[in-house]
């Protein structure tokens, strides 16, 4: 009874939901296989977000990120990176990429990024993206900052965290010594790619 | 006295909440609060579309990609177009690129009013007039006319993203029900189609 109230409520606030929450659908993947798909895995700062139309990718966002930590890549603190997001505005038109992650400037992330034809985005949308949660004392944690809209494929349990720093540090360390995939999908893709 | 007119009263209520609670599922449907104003043409950008490798041949590709449009009311497969995804052109494209490793599909809303201000039943909805859909390059397809898994491997069944993706266009949104075309989430190999609850989201779109 309590759970179909739960649900019935979920519905009927669904229904009655303002905003404009469409789809976009992505695989599930274990952290490891994130870690394993992305070139750069990084905390930082939001510097700045720029509008981008790019002649075939459409409107993007570059955004600017202030490295502070490096997890995996080529990246150093203090050097700033910049990567792409799937929707953005520019030129007065605006182009929302449903389930994408939401960036501000000022905002301290971690992000996942993975390079796509030569360019840098965040992996998967929002769901390679991370709130960076700040203890009183101690080192951060991280929260998947997934938002509205995913479709999510596949059987492997998303984790949400929070995920300790030394966790998330251990985990796609050790990515580094084991790069095959969990997914097979993933590695079949992989071979596909060869 | 008064005690048990309560307890009558607060029985009743609980019957009450638990006959609807349990009606919802007949109405298993979320609405994102945008619909069409008139019937929208979907146009398909086939180029880029990777033939090798996939479980169904290349024209069979284009027919469940088409085939995601067909079955809703709001919208209607327009033809061919050589516009690219994700611009605001005018034109409402479904095409292909490469998403990345983990993401198969992304739908972007290009131009929609920011208010409601259109009733349909006993809602509000603000008016959309241009969205785009991607599908990736970067993984296999198969469809009902194909296997799963076939010689090549597991696969992606493609109409069943391409219908969930343009569910999303026509204006429903994700819902609690695994086997609804509109539930967020589904296996490699499974396959899905529109039903009676997507069939009740157009109705309650007024399409």
């Amino acid at each position: 009874m309590r759970g179909k109230l739960s649900w019935g409520a979920a519905v009927i606030l669904g229904c009655l939901a303002v905003s404009a929450a469409l789809g976009s659908t992505v695989i599930g993947l274990s952290i490891e296989d994130q870690a394993r798909l992305s070139k750069w895995i990084v905390v930082g700062e939001v510097q700045s977000l720029q509008g981008v139309d790019h002649p075939v990718n459409g409107l993007e966002t570059a955004v600017s990120l202030k490295v502070s930590d490096v997890f995996k890549g080529p990246a150093k603190a203090g050097q700033t990176i910049v990567f792409y997001t799937r929707g953005g505005e520019a030129n007065g038109v605006i182009s929302e990429a449903v389930g994408e992650a939401v960036f501000r400037p000022g905002q301290r992330t971690l992000v996942f990024i993975e390079e796509t034809d030569g360019r840098a985005y965040n992996l998967g949308l929002s769901m390679g993206v991370w709130n960076v949660l700040e203890p009183t004392s101690g080192r951060p944690s991280f929260s998947r900052a997934v938002q509205d809209g995913l479709e999510v494929v596949g059987t492997t349990p998303i984790e949400s965290g929070p995920l300790s720093w030394s966790d998330m540090a251990s985990r796609v360390g050790w990515t580094m010594t084991h790069p095959d995939f969990d997914e097979s999908l993933l590695r079949d893709a992989a071979a596909r790619r060869r | 006295m008064a005690m048990n007119r309560m307890k009558k009263a607060l029985r009743r209520a609980v019957v009450g909440v638990a006959v609807a609670s349990l009606a919802i599922p007949a109405m298993a449907y979320c609405l994102t609060g945008v619909r069409w104003p008139a019937d929208a043409g979907v146009y398909y950008n086939a180029s880029g579309k990777l033939t090798s490798g996939q479980c169904i041949s290349s024209s069979q590709m284009d027919s469940a990609v088409t085939g995601g449009i067909t079955p809703w009311k709001a919208i209607f497969y327009a033809g061919t177009t050589t516009k690219t995804a994700n611009k605001r052109d005018g034109q409402n494209t479904v095409g292909w690129a490469n998403l990345g490793g983990q993401t198969l599909g992304i739908t972007n809303y290009l131009s929609n009013d920011r208010f409601r201000t259109v009733p349909c039943g006993s809602n509000l909805f603000a008016n959309l007039y241009e969205a785009d859909v991607r599908i990736t390059t970067a993984y296999r397809w198969t469809s009902g006319g194909g296997q799963c898994p076939c010689a090549a491997g597991s696969a992606f069944y493609l109409n069943g993203v391409s219908a969930h993706e343009h569910g999303h266009v026509i204006g429903l949104c994700h819902v609690n029900t695994p086997a609804s075309l509109m539930y967020p989430s589904f296996g490699v190999c499974e396959n899905k189609s529109k039903g009676n609850d997507e069939s009740q989201g157009e109705n309650a779109l007024c399409y």
